[in-house]
């Protein structure tokens, strides 16, 4: 296609999409007012009905729950179809990094480079344990929390090595976590089916409100996700991070 | 004062939004979208969404990058 032909439909497409837009906001309900009703009402019943004072997770992991599976199973197919297309040649990756094309300054890493990574990786895991578990208390919880403690899978990478990475995080392990997780939280819906006769009904006693063990299956959900999203995140930096690295020359006939 | 930090964070994902499109070298432009999940991050809290906040720290400033990074490494230096 020309150059002119092709500015001339981004144009044409970029208007209409303008237009679009603009008649698409001019219906949206002005800034900052929420005309309901389900949030309203869930924020009234929501702390009574499951002992929860943050309801955005109550809403994540009970009242629609099966969103949220669905939205894990999401994740789940992400991460292994990035394996998927990855994998191909990982019986020849080797530890070597890839060729620099040019001088690379200070290829090994400094003391403090190394020193300030385990510093952060302590303040990480930290932060994304402690937002995991107050899923129920504070903002944040099981998905938030994963992806903030699978950092680590980065700043090992970054700040450690490759082979410290893949020592500390070897891939089956990581794996088999993610894959029991992620069946888990089906496995609890399928439970609570055959107790309750609702597919995630909340059947576990529910504690008292803003305590750390309490708010029944929403819990158990959150931990479910917290444990997949991270290993799921840490096998997607292995995977990236294993193709950083030179692959064994391929086998003359197979 | 709520007005004022939401409008702050809203011009600065503006501006840092044009700065990731205006990079035009896949490396300065990562480093630029990094940034940008990093000013997400302070919008969505401005807009009182502390949880899509976290995701997108998450999400935005580490995950993305990270492949994005190892992908360019990967295209550079790289056989073939």
């Amino acid at each position: 296609m020309s150059a002119r032909a092709r500015t001339a439909m981004t144009a044409a497409s970029g208007a209409v999409l303008l237009v679009l837009t603009i008649l698409g906001c001019a219906g949206l309900p002005p800034f900052g007012h929420y005309p309901g009703p389900y949030g309203i009402l869930l924020n009234l019943v929501a702390p009574h009905e499951r002992q929860i004072p943050n309801i955005v997770t109550a809403v994540n992991f009970d009242y629609r729950g099966v969103d949220t599976l669905g939205e894990e199973y999401i994740f789940f197919a992400a991460v292994a179809g990035i394996a998927l297309v990855l994998r191909n040649d990982r019986k020849r990756t080797t530890e070597q990094p890839l060729p620099p094309n040019r001088e690379l300054h200070g290829e090994r890493r400094t003391d403090a480079i190394r020193a300030f990574s385990a510093l952060a990786i302590a303040v990480t895991v930290a932060f994304g344990v402690y937002l995991a578990i107050h899923a129920a208390q504070t903002p944040g919880g099981g998905f938030q929390g994963g992806a903030i403690t699978s950092g680590i899978g980065a700043l090992l990478f970054a700040g450690l090595g490759y082979r410290t990475l893949s020592r500390l995080a070897p891939q089956a392990p990581a794996e088999a976590v993610e894959a029991v997780a992620a069946g888990a939280f089906a496995a609890i819906g399928l439970a609570t089916l055959v107790a309750t006769g609702a597919f995630l009904r909340n059947a576990l006693p529910l504690g008292g409100e803003g305590q750390l063990f309490s708010t029944g299956t929403i819990a158990v959900i959150n931990l479910c996700v917290a444990v997949e999203v991270c290993a799921g995140f840490i096998l997607l930096f292995l995977e990236f991070a294993h193709e950083t690295r030179i692959e064994r020359p391929e086998p003359e006939n197979r | 004062m709520e007005q004022v930090v939401q409008a702050i964070a809203l011009v600065l994902a503006a501006l840092v939004a044009t700065v990731v499109v205006l990079a035009r070298e896949p490396k300065r432009q990562i480093f630029a979208f990094m940034i940008y999940g990093l000013v997400l991050t302070l919008l969505f809290a401005a807009l009182q969404a502390p949880d899509v906040a976290l995701s997108e720290l998450a999400v935005g400033s580490v995950a993305i990058p990270f492949a994005v990074l190892a992908t360019l490494v990967r295209i550079e230096h790289g056989p073939r």
